[in-house]
């Protein structure tokens, strides 16, 4: 057990921390109280692999691989996979259709059909390969989203039904609400603060320490802290970061990432390459950052409005915030 | 058979009377169950319009800017002992423009930045040497 860093001496009451991986990301935990890690890191895991079983698109063992593969009928399925799709559906709702969970095929289409680590060995193979080589993927056929009105929650009946075509890809929205449960369950067993962050989106739960959860605020959650940036701090709820500048691959000769825009099917245009959002919660974080990258120019007064503070990056590295965000 | 008629007459108009009811009846239901099949049938689309600031999306139902995304209890504070922030990496003077504030610019790209997962395994847990935590895109 390592007793973390820091000069702060604010901070004296020092968290630590673990990290590892999970759903095709990287997990990190952090607690007030050195005693209590092991106890909060089997919550964490606990929460989140029952959410990969349900939720995962890479699993041909998940319940949303089911779902997907009996599109045109419905299909029974846990509460936990019905938890995170009304959560999906109503971050599509709060921001109309922006971040839409019917995406799934734009993906598969986009060439984003496996796990992100084998898509990146195949991508940087087939560029390896030399001129000469076919290339071994399909030309890219791009499709605007069916729309999450399309998919039906049955209450009465625990079920969902799909279209037949459709194929649902909580990515964007299970990553975020699954780091809420995680630090919830966490804080609960351990009765302690608990920070979890879950391939760069971060839940706050229980008690923060004195100073507040530090956190370094980047492209990739992937970085070290000598990376480009901003570190801030955050007592409470969540902070999420999306961005077009990692998850990327090349498809057919062409630059993907896999912030689809719903409305064309096509990764997003390049207003934005990264944008954080702090929030009540870290699936509203998410939500919100996800949508100021596909609603690119109109996304700084959006946030405005809903008075979420937000740091929106250009691709030129220049830095905007809005609502309240710190310099 | 005077008697006879004016019955017969009064019968068939308290039968056309009935059968009317029922017609209106019967359309105000049938209306509502098309309504609602139609209703159903199609979902609604978000219109996107360029500018020259980029793609700008204006949206055609009106439901979802009662902004239900919770704010934060509180706003997120600057580190006083972070590294690697803004102004290291050169900011310039702030500017006010359209209710936001744009300020300063960070060089690099995910591509040039280096990461610190490679020393992970699947599964196990490796100790954290940093209590800060990186928040960025996956």
């Amino acid at each position: 057990m390592t007793t973390l860093l820091t000069d702060r001496p604010e901070l004296s009451a020092a968290p630590v921390g673990l990290r590892w991986k999970a759903l095709g990301t990287t997990v990190v935990l952090r607690v007030r109280e050195p005693d209590a890690l092991r106890r909060a890191e089997s919550a964490v895991r606990r929460e989140l692999d029952a959410i990969d079983r349900a939720c995962s698109r890479f699993r041909e063992d998940s319940e949303l691989v089911a779902v997907n593969r009996r599109a045109g009928s419905s299909t029974r399925v846990s509460p936990l996979l019905r938890e995170a799709l009304r959560e999906a559906l109503r971050g599509a709702a709060l921001t109309d259709g922006d971040v839409d969970p019917t995406i799934g095929r734009a993906l598969v289409l986009a060439g984003y059909d496996r796990d992100f680590e084998l898509l990146e060995r195949t991508s940087a193979d087939s560029a390896g390969a030399g001129a000469g080589a076919t290339p071994p993927v399909p030309r890219v056929r791009v499709r605007s989203c069916p729309g999450w009105q399309a998919v039906k929650l049955v209450s009465r009946t625990g079920s969902v039904h799909l279209p037949a075509g459709v194929a649902l890809d909580l990515g964007s929205s299970a990553k975020a609400w699954a780091a809420d449960r995680a630090a919830t369950a966490a804080a609960r067993d351990c009765a302690c603060g608990v920070l979890v962050g879950i391939g760069g989106d971060i839940a706050a739960a229980g008690d923060p320490p004195p100073g507040g959860w530090e956190i370094h605020v980047t492209d990739d959650h992937r970085s070290d802290l000598s990376a480009p940036g901003q570190t801030i701090t955050i007592r409470s709820g969540g902070l999420a970061t999306s961005s077009t500048a990692v998850r990327r691959w090349q498809h057919d000769g062409r630059a993907m990432h896999h912030i689809i825009d719903p409305a064309t099917g096509e990764p997003v245009s390049n207003t934005w390459r990264t944008v954080s959002v702090a929030a009540g919660s870290c699936a509203d974080a998410n939500i919100a950052a996800t949508a100021a990258l596909v609603r690119a120019g109109a996304a700084t007064a959006w946030l405005e409005r809903l008075g979420l503070p937000a740091r929106l990056v250009a691709p030129d590295g220049s830095v905007t915030r809005v609502a309240g965000w710190p310099r | 058979m005077r008697n006879h008629t004016t019955h017969t007459r009064d019968a068939s108009l308290r039968r056309l009377s009935r059968i009317n009811r029922w017609l209106i009846a019967g359309s105000i239901v049938l209306t509502g169950v098309l309504a609602d099949v139609a209703a159903n049938a199609f979902h609604g689309k978000s219109k996107a319009s360029s500018s020259s600031s980029g793609t700008k999306r204006t949206s055609t139902s009106k439901s979802s800017e009662s902004g239900t995304l919770t704010k934060p209890e509180q706003s997120p504070e600057a580190s006083t002992g972070s590294s690697g922030d803004d102004s290291s990496s050169g900011e310039s003077s702030s500017s006010e423009s359209s209710g936001s504030e744009s300020s300063g610019s960070e060089s690099g790209s995910a591509e040039s930045t280096e990461s610190t997962e490679s020393t992970e395994s699947s599964g196990s847990s490796s100790e954290e040497s940093s209590g800060v935590v990186t928040s960025g895109g996956s």
